[in-house]
């Protein structure tokens, strides 16, 4: 099989895109979690802060270039929710 | 990945407690054809369907129920709110009170635990989604049941609400069954799962 430039240098790019989402993501979560019984930790609020962020940024920037992330983030004219490949599909030749 | 949104999908505010009430709508909770079977039996099946529409309304619909789940445990919360022993009782509510004082607990009107067993996932994606439409009208029915003999109008508000969201999902799953049959190969119309069979000339 031949590898074009582009392909790879895309799926690189959404690899490393998708990769700032899961982990900001997942920073989020835990800190929550913490948050929720050390309300007055204002070390883990800073943190949340910055966190929640930076998810933002990493989910603005991939669903930018490959679809929504959430029903209610669709972009643009066409309903592009069901477009993109769904969580459980990993892994398909 | 789901993210908890602190709100109900429907409002519920109910001021007169009414445990003999809470008994009965408690089914649509944890009962046969309560919102916790609805949600696991879409958000199951969704990994069989092989067509982008009918993965997102299985998801979307899925998602929707686990939200109904949260008005329906608002409801019996409220209604079993500052109960006297005496209420308790007089109301029927006893058997449940002495195994879950006012907790909420996933189980039918009738007292019997939940069960996946009032669900299906079967790989196969025209029974799947018949099966949906015929639990959203089985839904719908028990809410019927419910408005038949509720009086309170904060009560009946959202369990009519609930009950035309039953009408809409049998409407949007009958939409989805229709594609589906679109997608399949007509020369196989029954004969053929296209989750598990492998399309023929394609």
């Amino acid at each position: 099989m031949m590898y074009d430039c582009e392909g790879v240098s895309m799926n690189m790019t959404e690899e490393a895109m998708r990769k700032q989402v899961y982990e900001t993501g997942f920073a989020l979560d835990d800190i929550i979690l913490y948050l929720d019984t050390h309300p007055m930790d204002m070390n883990a609020m800073n943190y949340y802060r910055f966190m929640r962020q930076a998810n933002e940024e990493a989910v603005r920037a991939y669903e930018q270039m490959f679809g929504p992330l959430m029903a209610d983030r669709v972009m643009g004219d066409t309903w592009s929710w069901l477009d993109n490949p769904w969580p459980w599909e990993g892994g398909k030749r | 990945m789901w993210r908890y949104e602190k709100r109900l999908q429907y409002p519920v505010k109910i001021t007169n407690p009414d445990p003999q009430m809470a008994m009965f709508i408690m089914s649509q909770y944890g009962g046969p054809d309560g919102e916790a079977g609805a949600a696991m039996r879409y958000l199951s099946q969704r990994y069989a369907m092989p067509y982008k529409e009918g993965k997102g309304i299985l998801t979307d619909i899925g998602t929707e129920e686990l939200g109904h789940m949260e008005i329906v445990a608002a409801i019996i919360q409220q209604l079993t709110r500052n109960l006297t022993p005496q209420e308790i009782e007089d109301s029927g509510f006893g058997p449940y009170y002495i195994d879950h004082t006012t907790g909420i607990w996933p189980q039918s009107a009738g007292g019997v635990p939940f069960s996946a067993c009032a669900f299906q996932s079967k790989g196969d994606v025209i029974t799947d989604l018949i099966e949906d439409m015929a639990a959203e009208q089985k839904a719908r029915t028990t809410y019927d049941n419910i408005l038949r003999l509720a009086k309170d109008p904060d009560v009946c508000d959202p369990i009519r609400w609930l009950r035309e969201r039953e009408v809409v999902h049998f409407q949007r799953f009958g939409e989805a069954l229709r594609i589906t049959q679109d997608n399949l190969n007509s020369r196989n119309f029954y004969a053929f799962n296209p989750a598990f069979d492998r399309m023929q000339g394609q």
